[in-house]
């Protein structure tokens, strides 16, 4: 457990989850592992590290004795609302539920790391978005949605009540991975010249 | 009698310790002593040494495969063949490859018969590496790792550790093992295909539907003289994942044996109907279609794959929309789009994974389409692409040469 709470502390989640998964595979003996943290804490740590499938076959392996744990089934929630995309679900559910001392501090980033995703989508997928559309998606009020409008250097028509969407980054990073770089460039002339010598 | 030439068998083998040829030797050639003395196993085993006799204990364990086993014997024999797997020699275990992979086959069979197969992962991985010998070397044991990994339902792990490393580049590392041979590493084609088959079966699992075809391919495209189930299904899965990647099922290869061309489509009738039912671009027809088959599709394990195929013609139909159209209204889309549910949330999840290139506006309910989504990821890789085709070509060059210079090769084909 210290592992994986030191991975967690250090924000490598990928590899926190990872630790879960090698304490599931060592223990020995018995048709399956019988801590419940280490199918909670893998699963959120799955989520935080975006890898939703991964998450769900952990799910899936939990053994029928832990089913009805309660912490169990809290995260199992979280996990199926994230599955659907049901992001009002999500962020209701989070809110909704006492978690365990391991578990709190990772739901917290899990919250988070959520926002940030549908704040990316929401860019990539929008010219205007409606207040009330965005406000439901992030899970917050009003205020708060207004901050993330000036944030994202959004802005907010107020005679429809939707926001328009503008998106610097977005073209920015298209522009420059559109272009080979010059290394690769050389190393193509030497092989298109290496060819040509060969015919 | 046995009892007594199996205890000089022992005092010969221990004699000469880790000579792996020599005692290769004397082990062929007492085959009818290991067999007679399978049921003295626990007392010969506490006489070997499990790193320094490897090869014995290959040879021992083994036999075990052709008996069936009493509740202690296959307590004894999951507890012995644990340690072995995980500690023994990789050089001596290399020199007979076969046995070793009877242990692996036998100890993988008791898991999985007891449910327990997630138990067999580690040993198993440690037997890949012992028998393995080069990193990019399939080994028999490999669907049995596989299998297991599939049925103690740890995708992320299998995909991790059963591929050849992440190539410089980062191109995809999921590709089939490159080094088939047989003579070294005692693969069957029966492990061959079963290796592919599991391999897309997990690729599948982690959604990676390009390189799951890949390996379905391979299975079912093999030079074979008879048709095999393993072959009809990986063509089932594969008629399947076709669907789902690009909306059609690509037709047989040229290069496809014979005797799988003619008579495949037999066994797939009812596969085959639903693809042309998704042909149609009619949702309505393919339900239809899969309620017909559900017990098949059922049956072979295939309902899953089946049912993604709906909202895949779904997204399939909003794609063609936005070849037709720059700009769409949201209540038009819905009409043509035939979708249930929340639309909005179809679209968003198109949208981020880069299925359409399109923006949504609230502020007048439209849907515009946007183009260039042909460019994207041509640059990604291409150096790794590159390395790969000169590495494929030396492969090629290297086949090549081991060929023209393989007399019954040259036999049988060319002359």
């Amino acid at each position: 457990m210290e592992d994986v709470k030191r991975r967690v502390a250090e924000g490598k989640y990928a590899e926190a989850a990872k630790t879960c998964e090698r304490i599931e595979l060592e223990t020995a003996g018995e048709a399956s592992c019988q801590l419940e943290w280490v199918y909670s804490a893998q699963i959120v740590c799955h989520l935080i590290a975006g890898q939703v499938n991964d998450a769900r076959f952990c799910w899936k392996r939990v053994p029928d004795t832990l089913r009805e744990n309660a912490e169990i089934q809290n995260v199992c929630k979280v996990l199926k609302t994230l599955w659907e995309k049901d992001y009002v679900g999500f962020h209701k559910n989070v809110s909704a539920h006492p978690w365990s001392e391991l578990l709190l501090p990772l739901m917290g980033q899990l919250a988070a790391e959520t926002r940030s995703r549908v704040q990316r989508i929401i860019t990539k997928a929008y010219t205007s978005i409606s207040l009330d559309a965005l406000t439901s998606m992030l899970a917050c009020t009003m205020d708060e949605a207004l901050q993330v409008v000036e944030k994202n250097g959004w802005k907010l028509d107020p005679s429809s009540n939707t926001i328009e969407i503008s998106d610097k980054a977005c073209e920015d990073s298209s522009e420059g991975s559109r272009y080979i770089p010059g290394t690769g460039l050389e190393e193509m002339t030497k092989y298109v010249l290496h060819l040509d010598m060969q015919n | 009698m046995t009892g007594e030439s199996v205890s000089s068998l022992i005092g010969t083998i221990k004699e000469y310790g880790p000579n792996t040829t020599q005692v290769l030797g004397i082990l062929n050639s007492s085959e009818q002593v290991i067999k007679s003395s399978w049921q003295e196993l626990p007392m010969i085993m506490q006489e070997l040494h499990v790193v320094q006799n490897s090869l014995a204990c290959s040879y021992f364990l083994a036999e075990w495969n052709r008996h069936g086993l009493c509740e202690e014997q296959e307590r004894f024999f999951l507890e012995t063949a644990r340690v072995f797997l995980l500690s023994c020699d990789a050089s001596q275990v290399q020199a007979a490859p076969g046995k070793f992979a009877s242990v692996c086959a036998k100890f993988k069979d008791v898991l999985v018969a007891k449910g327990f197969a997630r138990q067999a992962i580690l040993p198993l991985q440690s037997a890949v590496i012992k028998v393995q010998i080069r990193p990019d070397a399939l080994t028999p044991v490999h669907a049995d790792l596989l299998q297991v990994c599939l049925l103690a339902k740890f995708y992320g792990y299998a995909g991790d550790y059963l591929y050849p490393p992440r190539d410089t580049a980062g191109f995809s590392p999921y590709k089939c093992l490159t080094v088939l041979d047989p003579k070294k590493t005692g693969l069957t084609v029966k492990s061959f295909l079963l290796y592919c088959y599991y391999s897309g079966m997990v690729l599948v699992g982690l959604k990676k539907f390009r390189e799951a075809t890949d390996f379905f391919l391979k299975a079912f495209t093999v030079p074979a003289t008879a048709l095999s189930a393993i072959v009809i299904a990986s063509y089932k899965k594969y008629l399947l994942i076709c669907l789902l990647l690009n909306g059609q099922v690509s037709p047989i290869p040229e290069y496809t044996s014979q005797v799988v061309h003619r008579s495949i489509g037999v066994y797939c009738s009812e596969y085959l109907e639903f693809a042309k039912a998704y042909a149609s671009h009619d949702v309505g027809k393919l339900e239809e279609v899969l309620a017909k088959h559900t017990a098949v599709f059922n049956g072979d394990h295939n309902l899953g794959l089946v049912k993604q195929c709906i909202p895949s013609l779904r997204k399939r139909i909003i794609q063609r929309l936005t070849q037709t159209y720059l700009t769409l209204s949201l209540d038009d889309l819905a009409a043509k789009g035939k979708v249930e549910g929340s639309l909005e949330a179809f679209l968003l999840e198109m949208i981020d994974k880069g299925e359409i290139l399109a923006k949504i506006s609230h502020k007048d309910q439209i849907i515009a389409f946007m183009e260039g989504a042909e460019t994207e990821g041509l640059d990604v890789g291409f150096q790794g692409r590159i390395d790969q085709a000169i590495n494929l070509g030396a492969e090629m060059e290297e086949l090549d040469e081991s060929l023209m210079t393989n007399r019954s090769f040259l036999q049988q084909h060319v002359s």
